[in-house]
C-alpha cells in the first residue's frame, strides 16, 4: 500500500476487467434475470434486452469508466471529487455524494444477503435441509434462519448472525489489503471460480432430460422453452421495454459509484474503450448463457411450468432458496452440487460487496488524506452498526425499504446525474476524447449520439416511470402491514442520517482543500 | 412444451452474439497485454 499521497494501482490490466466484471456478476445474473425473462415474454424480452444492452448498457459502462479514470488524474477516487472536477460548481461535490450514499447503503444490507448463501452453502455440504422436501418447510427452514419464523432448526439469529459477522470480516479483509493484494486477487481467484461452477452446474442440470418419466411435460428442455420460446405479441406492451432496461441496469451495476472508483486507479493513458466492453461481455455471459441455464430450467424440470411460475412470482429469492434446495435433494450428489449453487453465488455476492465498499474507503483516504487501515476501519465500524438493524429488523421489511431507494430508485436518479454531468456540463467532445484516450480500439462514433441524446433520454424516462410506478406507492408505504410501518420509518430515518453524514463529510473535505490551497497560496 | 422453432432461434442468436462478443474480447485484451509485457 503506497502512501505519501501516492495512490494505489491495479497489478494488470487482466486483473481490472475481473474485478469490474466480477462487480457486475452479483446474485441478480443467475436469479433476477432468468425470472424476468419468463415474465416478460421469454424469447421476445432478448430484443429488447440487447437493444438497452447497446443503447444503455455498454454506454453507461464507457462513461462510468471515462468518469472515474479522468477523476483518478486529479487523484479523486470518488464520485464527489470527479463530479467536481466536471462541474466547477459548488453543488457539484454534493450530487457526486449520492455516489458515496448508495454504495454504502447497498453494502450495508447485501453483506447480510451474501451471508445468507454462505450459510446455505455449508448446509447443503452438511445436508441440514434434507428433510425439508415440500416448498413451504423449505420456505419455513429459510425464515427461520432469518428469524422471520419459528423452526426446528434454528431457535434464535445466532447462526445467521454468526454468518454475517464472518461475510463482514472477509470483506473487509478484502478491502483492507488494498487495490491490487485484495481486490484484484479476488477477482482473480473468485470470478474464474464462480464461473466454473455455474458451468458444472449448467452441464449437470442440461444433462438432467425428464426426470420423473411419468411426468415426460416436466423437463429441462420444457424450462428453456420457458424462458426462450418468444411471445412477439407482448412486444408491443411498453412495460416489458421498461423491464428490459430496468434489468440491464440492474445487471451491470452501473449507478452506483463502484465502477469509477475502480477506474480511478488506471493510468491516464490506460485503456478504457476495450476493458469496459470486455467487462459487460463477460456480466452478459454470466447473465444469458449462464443465468438462464440454471435455475428456471431444473426448476421446471422437477416441479413442472405451473409451480416455477410461483416460485418466479414469489421473487429471487424463493427461486434461489426454496426451489433450488428442495431439488438439490432430488439429484444425485446433490449436497455436493447445492454447495457448489450457494457458493457461486457467495462468490458473485462477494466480489460485488468489496465494489461498494470502496468508494466511501477511497474517498476518506483521498479527501482526508486517510491511511487505507483507517479508512477502512471507519467504514467498518459504520456499516457494523447500520447492519444491525438490518439483521434484526429484516423481518419487518427494513431491508427491502433500502434496497428499494438505494439499491433501485437511487440508481437511476445517479445514472442520469453522472450521464447529464460527463456528456453535457463536461461536453460531449472533451467527454469522448477522454472514453477514447489510449483506447485499444476507437469507439464507434454512433455511441456518441447515443451516449449525448439517447441514453440520458432512456435514462429519464426509467426514471419518471419508476417515480410513478412504484416510487409513489412506496413513499406512501401502500400494501405495508401497519405493524410494520415504524419498521420502514426507522429505515428511511437511518438512510437519512448516512446521507447527512457522508453530506458533512464531503463539506468538511472541501473546507479543508480550500483552507489547504489558502496556506500553499500564501 | 419444449423449445420452439422460434425458441432455438432466438436462444442460438442470443448465446451466439454473447459468446463471441466475450471471445472477441478476452482475446483482445490478452493480445495487448501480451504486446506489452
Amino acid at each position: 500500500m503506497p502512501g505519501n499521497g501516492e495512490r494505489e494501482q491495479w497489478g494488470s490490466k487482466i486483473g481490472l476487467i475481473l474485478a469490474v466484471a466480477g462487480n457486475a456478476v452479483g446474485l441478480g445474473n443467475f436469479l433476477r434475470f432468468p425470472v424476468q425473462a419468463a415474465q416478460n415474454g421469454g424469447g421476445a424480452f432478448m430484443i429488447p434486452y440487447f437493444i438497452f444492452f447497446l443503447i444503455l448498457g455498454i454506454p453507461l459502462m464507457w462513461i462510468e469508466w471515462g468518469i472515474g479514470r479522468h477523476g483518478g488524474r486529479f487523484k479523486h477516487g470518488s464520485a464527489p471529487g470527479m463530479f467536481d472536477v466536471l462541474w466547477k460548481n459548488k453543488l457539484a461535490k454534493y450530487f457526486g455524494a449520492l455516489g458515496l450514499f448508495i454504495s454504502m447503503t447497498i453494502l450495508i444490507y447485501y453483506t447480510y444477503i451474501e451471508s445468507w448463501t454462505l450459510g446455505f452453502s455449508i448446509f447443503s455440504a452438511s445436508k441440514l435441509y434434507f428433510n425439508e422436501t415440500t416448498a413451504d418447510a423449505m420456505r419455513n427452514f429459510l425464515y427461520s434462519y432469518q428469524g422471520r419464523a419459528v423452526g426446528d432448526h434454528f431457535s434464535s439469529l445466532l447462526p445467521a448472525y454468526l454468518l454475517m459477522l464472518v461475510t463482514f470480516f472477509l470483506n473487509f479483509w478484502v478491502l483492507y489489503k488494498g487495490i491490487s493484494k485484495g481486490i484484484e486477487k479476488l477477482a482473480k481467484i473468485a470470478l474464474p471460480l464462480l464461473m466454473i461452477f455455474a458451468l458444472i452446474l449448467a452441464i449437470r442440470i442440461m444433462t438432467l432430460g425428464t426426470p420423473d418419466p411419468l411426468h415426460p411435460e416436466n423437463s429441462v428442455g420444457a424450462g428453456f422453452g420457458f424462458i426462450w420460446n418468444p411471445n412477439l405479441t407482448l412486444l408491443s406492451n411498453p412495460s416489458i421495454w421498461l423491464a428490459a432496461a430496468g434489468q440491464i441496469f440492474f445487471t451491470l451495476s452501473v449507478g452506483m459509484g463502484t465502477i469509477h472508483a475502480y477506474a480511478s486507479y488506471l493510468k491516464p493513458k490506460d485503456d478504457i474503450a476495450l476493458s469496459g466492453l470486455t467487462t459487460a461481455a463477460t456480466n452478459e455471459f454470466a447473465e444469458v448463457v449462464l443465468g438462464a441455464a440454471i435455475a428456471i430450467p431444473v426448476a421446471v424440470a422437477y416441479f413442472g411450468l405451473n409451480e416455477t411460475q410461483l416460485f418466479a412470482k414469489a421473487g429471487a429469492f424463493d427461486l434461489g432458496f426454496v426451489s433450488m434446495p428442495l431439488i438439490f435433494q432430488k439429484i444425485p450428489l446433490g449436497a455436493f452440487f447445492g454447495s457448489l449453487w450457494f457458493l457461486l453465488l457467495f462468490f458473485a455476492g462477494i466480489t460485488s460487496s468489496v465494489a461498494m465498499g470502496q468508494p466511501v474507503v477511497a474517498f476518506l483516504e483521498d479527501e482526508f488524506g486517510m491511511s487505507r487501515k483507517k479508512a477502512v476501519g471507519a467504514l467498518a465500524v459504520v456499516v457494523m452498526i447500520a447492519v444491525q438493524f438490518v439483521v434484526f429488523f429484516q423481518k419487518y421489511g427494513f431491508l427491502n425499504e433500502m434496497d428499494y431507494w438505494a439499491g433501485t430508485f437511487g440508481l437511476v436518479v445517479f445514472a442520469l446525474i453522472e450521464t447529464v454531468l460527463f456528456m453535457w456540463v463536461f461536453g460531449a467532445d472533451k467527454a469522448w476524447a477522454e472514453m477514447n484516450e489510449g483506447g485499444d480500439f476507437r469507439i464507434p462514433k454512433i455511441f456518441y449520439y447515443l451516449m449525448k441524446f439517447v441514453t440520458p433520454l432512456v435514462l429519464f424516462v426509467l426514471m419518471i416511470w419508476w417515480f410513478i410506478d412504484t416510487a409513489i406507492p412506496t413513499l406512501l408505504l401502500n400494501g405495508v402491514a401497519d405493524q410494520d410501518k415504524p419498521y420502514y420509518w426507522g429505515s428511511r430515518i437511518l438512510m437519512v442520517v448516512l446521507a447527512i453524514l457522508i453530506l458533512l463529510f464531503v463539506k468538511k473535505a472541501w473546507g479543508n482543500h480550500t483552507k489547504k490551497n489558502e496556506i500553499q497560496a500564501e | 412444451m419444449g423449445l420452439t422453432t422460434g425458441g432455438w432461434i432466438f436462444l442460438i442468436i442470443a448465446w451466439g452474439c454473447v459468446i463471441s462478443l466475450t471471445v472477441y474480447c478476452f482475446t483482445r485484451v490478452l493480445k495487448s497485454e501480451k504486446e506489452r509485457s
